[in-house]
């Protein structure tokens, strides 16, 4: 288990310019998974994706960014560096893409200890908080990262569930 | 077995799924005390000094929506003497407001609660002799000790108060209290015995989001007077600080556009989405709200599906027209009947964008 403070921290220390879009991306994904309506057909598209990420080994492979500790980002840039298989990668994205987890009434708890967790750290201004809240009050839409967020982090990852890559990733990762 | 009684079936509630939207403790309490149901007396404080004279002992209860409030010691019990040192303490941790409730002799807990199975599509109803406990750790630990009944033609209030030993009223009246407030969850947990007397000692209630326009709780109030019209005509609409207005169909592209500007260098006015299936009349609608704010530009960004393009460009004409508004405006629309809707915006001059980054550069460069 990983405290949502701890995964914020290392959050705001290993990305540049978060915006909270961002935040609420990553809480989004903490709590709902992938989400994503993947098929096989997906498999074609995710490739080209995969194929333009430069290998880099300058960051982790995996954030985890769950506090339950069952989801994780996992970078395309140094799985590539570190050889990794882009099938397998595509299979564990889908397999993740089947497990359902967290509900909306979850979501609103982790949102809120967000907003407790913001009043101590500033991470953003509580103004900033309320409206951006007034906009997921009624839906929780799907957001895309922060123009800033992507300029500055080339945010290229997978959404996977531990579950699925527990066993393959252990060479790898760790 | 009485027919409507389950025992270990499996279930689904709805709330474990739910958006609805959730209230505090002492709003819950207060529809059980307006609909007959005892609750303990109370008091709501937003400071410390709101604390005057105690008749005995009391519990301060923080109102806060997230769980786990008693291992965060935002419920502690209270004196004359520390109650407003222990109120300071927890207005520290970002508590607005904090119920400041009567200490009861307990002799029984219980729990009560109504919700919908997902799964039946039916309102059920949940008792257990064993009240002030996590009902979803007691449902998986043991099942037995949770009785369940679906509230459907078979259900009979007056045999199930008989069988859980609880009043038939009470019974009666959560059903009336849930369906009145179009409510997902509402449980009393603990239900404790007092006296003789049943009381309300903690409330949980969800409200149903789709019911949230007509239901009014304070979710409200904090809305500004252009965000109570935008919700009473069924638009999402955030006022901000500055002053180019955005209109745009789905939050996640109505977010990415406000980025997009805010990259530019220019200042939003307003978050609005005018969400799905928007016609002329709700885009006229949109920007009669955006208009409230006097902003020096209008952005639009529109991704035509079940929207069609044409509509929302005739819905801009006609009101620009009648409206005489003469600020710049910039229009990004693709899908549905999008040429129809270039050809109507350019008979009336109105910068048509392709791109949603060219758009946002445009606005920006034009109210500069």
């Amino acid at each position: 288990m990983k405290k949502l403070s701890k995964i914020l921290e290392e959050q705001f220390n290993n990305y540049a310019d978060i915006e909270i879009q961002d935040i609420y991306k990553l809480l989004y994904q903490s709590n709902f998974g992938c989400e994503h309506a993947v098929d096989q057909n997906s498999r074609h598209w995710l490739h080209q994706e995969y194929d333009k990420t430069v290998p880099s080994n300058g960051r982790k492979i995996i954030d985890i960014i769950s506090p339950k500790d069952n989801i994780y980002r996992l970078n395309i840039a140094p799985y590539k560096f570190k050889g990794g298989d882009k099938d397998k990668l595509f299979d564990w994205f889908y397999s993740s893409s089947k497990i359902n987890i967290g509900t909306q009434y979850e979501f609103r708890l982790l949102w809120d200890e967000f907003k407790m967790i913001n009043q101590k750290e500033k991470y953003f201004e509580d103004k900033k908080v309320l409206s951006f809240e007034k906009i997921i009050r009624y839906h929780l839409p799907i957001m895309h990262h922060s123009y800033n967020y992507r300029q500055a982090n080339e945010p290229s990852y997978r959404i996977v569930n531990r579950l699925t890559i527990d066993t393959y990733m252990q060479n790898i990762c760790f | 077995m009485e027919k409507g009684f389950l025992t270990q079936k499996l279930f689904i509630p709805v709330y474990l799924n739910s958006k609805g939207m959730k209230l505090k403790e002492y709003q819950g309490k207060e529809i059980f005390h307006d609909n007959g149901i005892k609750i303990p007396d109370s008091f709501l404080i937003t400071s410390p000094e709101q604390i005057k004279e105690l008749k005995g002992e009391v519990v301060l209860k923080a109102q806060v929506l997230h769980g786990g409030r008693g291992k965060a010691g935002l419920i502690q019990t209270a004196t004359q003497e520390d109650a407003k040192q222990k109120a300071e303490e927890m207005f520290k941790k970002d508590v607005k407001e904090i119920l400041v409730e009567e200490k009861v002799d307990v002799k029984e807990e219980y729990y009560l609660s109504i919700t919908i199975d997902r799964t039946e599509k039916k309102a059920m109803l949940m008792f257990s002799k064993e009240g002030g406990i996590d009902i979803e750790e007691l449902a998986e630990k043991h099942p037995k000790k949770i009785k369940k009944y679906y509230l459907d033609e078979e259900f009979s209030p007056k045999k199930t108060a008989k069988e859980l030993e609880i009043p038939q009223w009470l019974i009666e009246k959560l059903y009336e209290i849930f369906k009145k407030y179009d409510l997902e969850l509402i449980e009393i947990n603990p239900l404790v015995k007092v006296d003789d007397n049943l009381l309300a000692l903690d409330s949980k209630i969800i409200v149903d989001d789709n019911a949230l326009f007509r239901q009014k709780f304070e979710k409200d109030e904090s809305l500004t007077d252009i965000e109570k019209k935008a919700k009473e005509a069924g638009l999402s609409y955030v006022e901000l600080e500055g002053n180019i207005g955005i209109i745009g169909n789905g939050a996640g592209l109505v977010m990415s556009t406000l980025d997009m500007v805010n990259h530019y260098g220019g200042k939003v006015a307003n978050f609005l989405d005018v969400g799905g299936g928007a016609d002329k009349e709700k885009m006229e609608k949109s920007l009669e709200l955006v208009m409230i704010k006097k902003p020096k530009g209008i952005f639009i960004n529109i991704f035509g599906g079940i929207t069609r393009c044409d509509d929302i460009a005739q819905g801009l004409i006609d009101y620009k027209k009648e409206h005489n508004i003469e600020i710049p405006v910039v229009i990004r629309m693709i899908g549905t009947n999008e040429e129809e809707a270039k050809k109507i915006l350019e008979e009336n001059q109105i910068h048509f964008i392709n791109s949603m980054e060219e758009g946002a550069k445009k606005i920006v460069e034009l109210v500069k």
